[in-house]
C-alpha cells in the first residue's frame, strides 16, 4: 500500500521532529 | 532495496536533527530559556532544514529515485511540506505566546528587527506556496505558472529562514552552529545549481527531435521522438521522463510523461509519449507540435516497470491517461514472446476514449493478453463491463491464481485509492500493489 505507506511514513517523522524538538527544549531549557 | 531505503530514511531524519544535536551541545546566545520557548525555536530550526530537504526529494537524484520511484518522492515532498508549514506555524504561535510582540509580524515596520521581518516574510513565503499548490486548480493557475512561482516561492523562503536565524543570533550565535547552517546553506546551491543548471545543459547537449505527431482517442496526442546526434536512451516499460517542449532545457516548464511504446535493449530508437490533453501545454502546445520541432527529454525515471518486478503474470489497471505505461508494458512483453497472462483492465467514460483499443486488439492476438475494457458511460449496445472497477468486478474477471501475479494500478487518483482498496480486500499481497501518481497539484 503505497499511498498509505507514505502517508504513515510522512506522519510517524513529523511526530518523531516533534518529539526531539521536546527532547531539545528539555535539554536546553533554564 | 528495502536496507537502502532505510539507510536513506535514516539519513534524512539524521539531516533534519542535526542543528538540533549542535544546538543542545553549543546553546550560543540562547541557553537556559523557557522550555515552550526552547520547543518553538526546536520547530523552527527543523521546519527550516524539513524546507531544505524538500529541495533534494524533487531534485531527481538518481541513487534515491532509483529506490523509492520519484512519484513516491514528490508525494512524500507534497506530505512533509505540509509538516514544514506546521513546525514553522508552531515556531511562530510560541513566539509570541513568550512575549514576543504581535507588532513584528508585519515585516514593512521600519522599527522591527530585520531578523524578523526576514522570518515573516519567509513564513510569508511559504504560505502562499502551500496555499497555490493546494489550490492550484481552484485559482485557474496553469502547471508552468504554477511550477515558476513554486520554485520561486521556495527559494525565497529559503533564503529568507536562513536570514532569519543568522540574524537573530540565539543558538547560530555559537561558530559550531553556524558551520553546520553554512553546509545547509552549500547543500542548498548546490541542490538548486544542480537541478537548474547542471541537468538542463547535459538535456540541451542531447537534444531530441518529434518525428510524428499523431491523434489517438480520448483527446490524446502521441509524440514519436528520435535523439538527434546522440545514442539516446533505453528504458523499462513503464517508466517515464520529464518532457520540455521549451526553447531551451532550462525554461522550468516540464512535464512527467509515460513513454507509451515498447521497451527496446538498442540505444538510439524513436521513443513514443502520449500525452492527453488536461491542460494548456497538453491542450494547446502538444498537438501543435510539428516534425522536426526540437525537445528535451529528461529520463528514464521511476520504478513502476515489470522488468524490476517479475512474477508468474500480470495485472494491469488503468485509467484515463494511466493506459500509456501500462501500453508499454502490454507491447514489451508481446515484443519479447512473454508468455506470462496479462490481463488489462481499462476504465474510460466513454467507448471514444479508449486510447489504444485497436492496438490493444492487435496485440491480443500476439500474446497472452486479456482486455477488459470498463466504460462509464457505455454505448445503448454495449455488452461489456461499466461503471467503474470495483472489487465485485476484480473478482469475477480475475484468474484463480491472481494472488501471486504482479499488479500496476494507474489512472486518476480516486480511481487508483479505490483500486488500491480493493486489491487489499482481495488479498492481494500490498508488495504486489505497484501504483504510479503524478496529479500532484
Amino acid at each position: 500500500m503505497r499511498r498509505r505507506g507514505i502517508e504513515m511514513l510522512a506522519g510517524l517523522l513529523t511526530a518523531m521532529f516533534l518529539a526531539s524538538c521536546l527532547l531539545f527544549a528539555l535539554a536546553t531549557r533554564g | 532495496m528495502m536496507a537502502r531505503g532505510g539507510l536513506w530514511v535514516g539519513l534524512y531524519i539524521h539531516l533534519i536533527i542535526l542543528p538540533l544535536l549542535v544546538g543542545a551541545i553549543w546553546p550560543g546566545a540562547a541557553d537556559g530559556r523557557l522550555m515552550s520557548m526552547q520547543f518553538g525555536v526546536a520547530c523552527g530550526y527543523v521546519g527550516l532544514t524539513v524546507m531544505i530537504l524538500e529541495l533534494a526529494l524533487i531534485s531527481k537524484i538518481q541513487a534515491v529515485a532509483s529506490v523509492f520511484g520519484q512519484d513516491a518522492l514528490l508525494q512524500f515532498h507534497r506530505l512533509m511540506g505540509m509538516s514544514a508549514a506546521c513546525l514553522i506555524g508552531v515556531h511562530a504561535a510560541l513566539m509570541l505566546h513568550n512575549g514576543y510582540p504581535m507588532t513584528w509580524l508585519n515585516p514593512f515596520l521600519a522599527d522591527n528587527p530585520w531578523a524578523m521581518r526576514w522570518g515573516v516574510l519567509a513564513s510569508a513565503a511559504l504560505l502562499i506556496l502551500i496555499g497555490l499548490s493546494l489550490n492550484r486548480r481552484a485559482l485557474r493557475l496553469s502547471y508552468d505558472w504554477w511550477e515558476l512561482t513554486h520554485g520561486l516561492l521556495a527559494d525565497t523562503a529559503i533564503a529568507l529562514g536562513f536570514a532569519h536565524v543568522i540574524l537573530f543570533a540565539g543558538f547560530s550565535a555559537a561558530a559550531p552552529m553556524r558551520a553546520v547552517l553554512g553546509c545547509y546553506a552549500c547543500f542548498a546551491v548546490g541542490l538548486r545549481a544542480w537541478f537548474k543548471i547542471v541537468r538542463p545543459l547535459r538535456m540541451w547537449a542531447k537534444p531530441w527531435e518529434v518525428v510524428e505527431n499523431r491523434p489517438e482517442h480520448g483527446d490524446t496526442h502521441t509524440l514519436v521522438l528520435r535523439p538527434a546526434g546522440h545514442p539516446g536512451f533505453t528504458f523499462e516499460p513503464g517508466q517515464f521522463a520529464w518532457l520540455s517542449t521549451a526553447r531551451t532545457p532550462f525554461h522550468w516548464d516540464r512535464h512527467p510523461i509515460s513513454m507509451s511504446s515498447a521497451a527496446s535493449d538498442e540505444g538510439g530508437q524513436p521513443i513514443a509519449f502520449t500525452i492527453k490533453k488536461l491542460g494548456d501545454w497538453s491542450g494547446g502546445v502538444v498537438p501543435s507540435l510539428e516534425p522536426g520541432r526540437r525537445v528535451w527529454v529528461d529520463g528514464p525515471h521511476g520504478v513502476f516497470t515489470a522488468d524490476r518486478l517479475q512474477g508468474p503474470g500480470y495485472v494491469l489497471i488503468g485509467g484515463g491517461s494511466g493506459i500509456s505505461p501500462l501500453f508499454s508494458i502490454c507491447q514489451t512483453l508481446g515484443a519479447r514472446g512473454d508468455p506470462r497472462p496479462v490481463i488489462l483492465f481499462f476504465a474510460s467514460r466513454k467507448w471514444d476514449d479508449q486510447t489504444f483499443r485497436e492496438r490493444l486488439e492487435e496485440l491480443r492476438g500476439k500474446m497472452n493478453l486479456k482486455v477488459v475494457h470498463v466504460l462509464e458511460d457505455p454505448p445503448v449496445d454495449w455488452t461489456g463491463e461499466r461503471g467503474y472497477v470495483t472489487t465485485e468486478l476484480l473478482r469475477r474477471r480475475l484468474p484463480a491464481q491472481y494472488r501471486r501475479f504482479q499488479f500496476f494500478v494507474c489512472g486518476p487518483e480516486p480511481m487508483m485509492d479505490a483500486v488500491e482498496d480493493s486489491l487489499r480486500e482481495l488479498g492481494v499481497p500490498a508488495e504486489r500493489i505497484h501504483t504510479e501518481r503524478f496529479v500532484m497539484v
